[in-house]
C-alpha cells in the first residue's frame, strides 16, 4: 500500500514539473515573435467568434486577444511565404474589431498585428498595422451587397499572379482585364 | 433548420469582407457558383487549419484559463462529433449526464474533465474517420445502458 500512494505522489509530482516545463518553453517559444509591447500583456481570448447585427450583420472570428492597458489588442495569424502583412489582413482585422466592440463592452486597439508564419521554417513574424474605421467596412459591405446583387460591377484582381490557380478562372476570364 | 441557415447567411464574415480587396470577381463568382477550391486554395487552407490548431494549442498552454469557442460550446460532446448534434444517442446521453452524473460529485468532476478534454479528442476524431467509427461503436453500448437507465428512473 504504501508503494502505491509514493508511486502515485511520485507520478503526481512528474506530471506537475512536467506541465511546468511545458509551459515555461511555450512562453519562451512565444517570447521569440511577440513584440514587446505584448509582453507585458495577457492573452484572454483565443479562437473566439463574435456576432452583431450593427451596423450589419457580421461574424469575425479572432485568433488571440491581449489585453494591455484596459483594452484588447488583436492578432492574426497568416500563414505565407512571404513576410509581409496585406490590406486584406487589416480589412480582416477591422471586421474582428467591429464584431467584438459590438458584443461586447471591451475596448479594442486601434493598432493589431498581424503575425505572419512562414509555411516552411515556421518563422514567425508580427508586423503591427492600424486598423480602418467602421464607417470604411460599412462602405465595403455595402459594395460586397451590390456585386452580390448584381447592381455593381466587380473589379478584377490587382495582382494577376491571384488569377493563376483561381477556381473561377473560366467563368471570370481575367485576360479581359487590360481591355477594360 | 432552414431559419438558421437563412440566418446565417445574412451575416458576412470578416475573411469574406477582406477577399473583397483581393478581388471582387472572387466574390461575385462564389456567390452565383457557390463555394468551390483548387487544389492549391485546399492545401492553404489546410495549411491554416494547422497552424490554426498549433496557435490555439500554444495559446492554452501558456494561460490554461483562456476564453475560447470551446467555452462557449458545452453541447460539443464526443458523441455529438460521432453521431451528429441533434442525434438520439447523443439527447439520451445529455439526458444521462443531467440526471444522473450531475447530482453526484464524482459525476460532476468527470463533466468538468470531459468539458476540459474533450475537445481535444474531437480535434483528433474530425480528421479520422475510422476514429469516428469506432467511437460510435464504442459509444452505442454505452448509450443502450444510459437509456435502459433512463427509462427505469422514469
Amino acid at each position: 500500500m504504501k508503494i502505491l500512494i509514493a508511486a502515485f505522489i511520485v507520478v503526481v509530482i512528474c506530471r506537475l514539473l512536467f506541465r511546468f516545463i511545458k509551459r515555461a518553453r511555450a512562453r519562451q517559444a512565444e517570447n521569440t515573435w511577440l513584440p514587446s509591447e505584448l509582453r507585458s500583456a495577457k492573452l484572454v481570448f483565443a479562437e473566439r467568434t463574435f456576432r452583431t447585427w450593427k451596423p450589419f450583420p457580421l461574424v469575425a472570428r479572432i485568433d488571440r486577444g491581449y489585453l494591455l492597458n484596459g483594452m484588447i489588442v488583436l492578432t492574426e495569424l497568416k500563414t505565407r511565404n512571404i513576410a509581409q502583412a496585406y490590406l486584406s489582413d487589416i480589412i480582416e482585422l477591422s471586421a474582428q474589431k467591429l464584431a467584438m466592440e459590438q458584443e461586447t463592452n471591451f475596448r479594442i486597439s486601434e493598432t493589431a498585428y498581424v503575425l505572419t508564419e512562414n509555411p516552411n521554417t515556421f518563422r514567425r513574424h508580427a508586423h503591427k498595422v492600424h486598423l480602418l474605421s467602421s464607417a470604411s467596412l460599412i462602405v465595403m459591405a455595402n459594395r460586397r451587397q451590390g456585386i452580390m446583387n448584381g447592381e455593381i460591377e466587380p473589379c478584377f484582381a490587382k495582382s494577376k499572379g491571384l488569377c493563376r490557380h483561381c477556381v473561377y478562372h473560366d467563368q471570370c476570364k481575367p485576360e479581359l482585364a487590360s481591355n477594360q | 433548420m432552414t431559419n438558421r441557415r437563412q440566418e446565417k447567411d445574412k451575416f458576412v464574415s470578416a475573411s469574406q469582407l477582406a477577399q473583397m480587396e483581393v478581388c471582387e470577381r472572387y466574390v461575385y463568382f462564389e456567390s452565383v457558383y457557390g463555394k468551390q477550391y483548387s487544389r492549391e486554395q485546399r492545401d492553404a487552407q489546410d495549411r491554416g487549419n494547422h497552424a490554426h490548431e498549433v496557435f490555439l494549442q500554444e495559446a492554452q498552454l501558456v494561460n490554461s484559463k483562456l476564453n475560447t469557442d470551446e467555452d462557449t460550446k458545452r453541447w460539443c460532446f464526443i458523441a455529438s462529433c460521432a453521431f451528429t448534434a441533434d442525434a438520439p444517442e447523443v439527447r439520451t446521453l445529455r439526458v444521462f449526464r443531467d440526471r444522473f452524473l450531475r447530482k453526484s460529485r464524482i459525476g460532476r468532476a468527470f463533466i468538468i474533465n470531459y468539458y476540459r478534454y474533450s475537445p481535444a479528442v474531437v480535434r483528433k476524431m474530425e480528421r479520422h474517420s475510422i476514429a469516428k467509427r469506432l467511437t460510435r461503436a464504442c459509444l452505442r453500448p454505452l448509450v443502450f445502458i444510459a437509456s435502459l437507465m433512463i427509462s427505469i428512473s422514469g
